[in-house]
């Protein structure tokens, strides 16, 4: 019994220990998700700069999705948006901002979690911000008129 | 209160998720070096402690928005290196809780028979963790981003039942470290090799914490699509029904809504809000509805020498100079805000917002040749004051004198000339002066400021939408208009000053104050009307166009 309890434990620290190391020695130093990400990028749809912003129409809605790498939410919205990209209108661009990167951007939306749309102008002047849209259909049903 | 046991449940269920991965090691191998179950119960209360606290702090308010996620994560590691490394390096450890009395003080706080088994680094390490708790969980979100902001002690409760469930896996874990511990007798020896090898287990687990290591583990698994009990949790969320409505967007362009607020459109059903100046849809209710702070209509005067108030009460003047100087003090102001009056047969309405400071005296005749009476319809826009008109039911904003809605959207009352003084002043200027009487027909103790230190103190009962902060924000400035421009001057730095001559868009003007009294002249000599009001109320009307002319700097 004391044997099969030590075993557990043992395992799980094991685990743990796996899941600590292992990755690293999988994928190296490339940044782990950017691969991953790019794939699904178009226009419409694409990471966040001051260039991207910049080629918004002035008449285009803006989405900046704050998004993490770790979130997993995030990530089923992120790839339900790069499957759907066709469904994106003309005039709407989503860019996608690092959550744990862009200190400036939260303050500048008042961004406080992980999985945040800020809606601007295509100046970047802030409109909405909501939670947690599931799909790239809510996202794009929950963009106030303005 | 239906979402209460899902938050428990999404508690329990994080536990299988990635997000709580620098976590489980720490407790599992923390719990495990140390002796008795007492110290296991109380990394989890402090990490329970830390979670909400942490959750409040970084991700229920805006307060440390500014701080990177990194600082986070290095300030988390390095305190679980420490503590790994008081477990390798034993001798140290009892160094260090030796020389700081810290195990002794923490020690009294828990339990003061407990002095000896050491409840420091328990504390410390469930401590830790709050700062790099970011849970994956949905439900964890919908309570933050629903919940709280609608209600605190809702979102708080259901804030704890989450943490419960968390912390109650969390114990599980704990508490299975320990049994093992307590099972090999070897490993209770502090300086023995396998609290050292946990010891070492914790530095490196901090290390790839502070690294920000973890995090891409944490990415790596996600983008795999090893995403936890996050499906599961969302599909039961979709299928109960939790009580919480999907909140709206957050509207943060402040004056684009296009919906009058409900108490307005309840309160003036007749107003076409289509037609609105869309600043009224940022109003609120400050409170007592409409009417509920009684505007006076055919005012009743006494004469100054019957008026006991001190002579440092601030008073609204009209002097005409043909018939009696009226005076209409602050102290009965502040509880009627407007005052519907008629000076050598001109129609006016004195006004004073006590929120915004701004004194200002109206004519109150309608762009259509009309004269009207205005009372106060309960709504504030950035502390300022909504008037309406009872002829049309327009609404006004006080300390612009514009139309926001009805009628007259668009045009502005015109400014009736008037002096801001106190009654010292009054009483040595104008001895035969009359005062507005306390016999108004309403039950009002005019002793007491119902507002109390506002106007002195640096709190908002409703903060502005912007805080200029050039000037303390309640600061009393002079407020007139050249040509187009808006101007505003610190009232006592010119009431000191005496005098100030200066050019607003290439125009001159001149300004004087004499006994207390200010005239303001364009370059024609023609004399301009003004009126007073609060720095911060001032400047969110005219932050990018307002001229501040400051008799200090010239």
């Amino acid at each position: 019994m004391r044997k099969l309890v030590i075993g557990i434990v043992v395992v799980i620290v094991a685990a743990v220990l796996a899941f600590a190391f292992v990755p690293r020695a999988t994928a190296p130093s490339a940044p782990p998700v950017a691969s991953a990400e790019t794939a699904g990028f178009s226009e419409r749809y694409q990471q966040y700069s001051e260039q991207a912003l910049a080629e918004a129409g002035p008449d285009d809605t803006v989405v900046l999705f704050f998004s993490a790498a770790w979130c997993a939410t995030c990530k089923i919205l992120r790839d339900d948006i790069a499957a759907n990209q066709q469904s994106i209108p003309d005039d709407v661009r989503i860019l996608l901002v690092d959550f744990d990167d862009s200190t400036e951007l939260k303050q500048q939306y008042g961004v406080v979690s992980q999985h945040t749309l800020v809606q601007a102008d295509s100046a970047g002047e802030g409109i909405a911000r909501w939670n947690a849209s599931r799909s790239l259909e809510e996202l794009l049903a929950t963009i106030v008129v303005v | 209160m239906e979402l209460l046991p899902l938050s428990l449940l999404a508690g329990v269920l994080t536990v299988l998720s990635p997000c709580v991965l620098p976590l489980l090691p720490v407790i599992l191998a923390g719990s495990a070096a140390e002796s008795g179950r007492r110290s296991a119960y109380l990394i989890i209360a402090s990490l329970a402690v830390s979670v909400i606290a942490f959750t409040l702090l970084i991700r229920g308010a805006s307060a440390l928005l500014g701080v990177p996620t990194d600082v986070w994560l290095i300030v988390s590691g390095s305190l679980v290196v420490f503590i790994g490394a008081t477990l390798a390096f034993p001798a140290l450890w009892e160094r260090i809780s030796t020389a700081t009395g810290l195990n002794r003080a923490t020690g009294e706080l828990v339990d003061s028979s407990a002095k000896r088994t050491g409840m420091a680094r328990p504390l410390l390490l469930g401590l830790s963790l709050g700062p790099i708790f970011t849970s994956c969980s949905p439900t964890y979100g919908l309570i933050l981003a629903a919940v709280l902001p609608t209600s605190f002690a809702v979102g708080f409760a259901n804030l704890l039942a989450y943490t419960v469930g968390l912390s109650a896996v969390m114990l599980l874990i704990a508490l299975g470290g320990q049994s093992v511990t307590r099972r090999m007798k070897w490993a209770v020896d502090p300086k023995g090799v396998f609290r050292r090898g946990l010891g070492g287990l914790l530095i490196a687990v901090g290390l790839l914490i502070a690294t920000g290591v973890v995090k891409d583990v944490e990415a790596w698994l996600v983008e795999r699509g090893i995403l936890g009990a996050v499906v599961l949790e969302q599909g039961i969320l979709d299928q109960v029904d939790t009580g919480v409505d999907e909140p709206e967007p957050v509207r943060i362009d402040g004056g684009r809504q296009t919906e009058p607020p409900a108490f307005l459109a309840q309160q003036f059903p007749g107003i076409d809000w289509q037609s609105a100046d869309p600043a009224i849809f940022q109003a609120v209710g400050g409170g007592p509805p409409r009417d509920g702070i009684p505007a006076l209509d055919d005012p009743a005067f006494v004469p100054l020498a019957q008026v006991v108030w001190g002579d440092e009460v601030q008073a609204i003047v009209l002097n005409d100079g043909v018939n009696a100087v009226r005076v209409y003090p602050y102290n009965v102001l502040i509880w009627h805000e407007i005052v519907n009056d008629t000076v050598d047969g001109i129609p006016v309405a004195v006004t004073f917002c006590p929120l915004c400071g701004s004194a200002i005296v109206f004519e109150r005749t309608l762009p259509n040749g009309n004269a009207t009476t205005f009372g106060v319809s309960g709504g504030l826009i950035d502390s300022n004051m909504i008037m309406f008109d009872r002829a049309t039911e327009g609404l006004w904003q006080q300390s612009t004198g514009r139309a926001l809605a009805g009628e007259f959207v668009g045009t502005e009352l015109a400014l009736h000339p008037f002096q801001l003084l106190t009654l010292g002043d009054v009483r040595e200027s104008y001895p035969d002066a009359r005062v507005l009487s306390a016999d108004t027909g309403f039950a009002r103790d005019y002793e007491r400021n119902p507002y109390g230190d506002y106007d002195e103190n640096d709190r908002f009962l409703f903060p502005p939408s912007t805080l200029d902060e050039r000037y303390p924000a309640k600061l009393i400035m002079a407020a007139f208009v050249v040509g187009e421009q808006r101007v505003a001057v610190p009232w006592l730095a010119l009431r000191e000053a005496g005098s100030l001559e200066a050019e607003v868009d290439g125009r001159a003007v001149s300004l004087r104050v004499t006994d207390g009294e200010l005239v303001v002249r364009d370059a024609a000599g023609r004399s301009l009307p003004f009126y007073f009001e609060m720095w911060f109320s001032w400047a969110v009307q005219n932050q990018e166009s307002g001229v501040v002319l400051d008799p200090a700097t010239g």
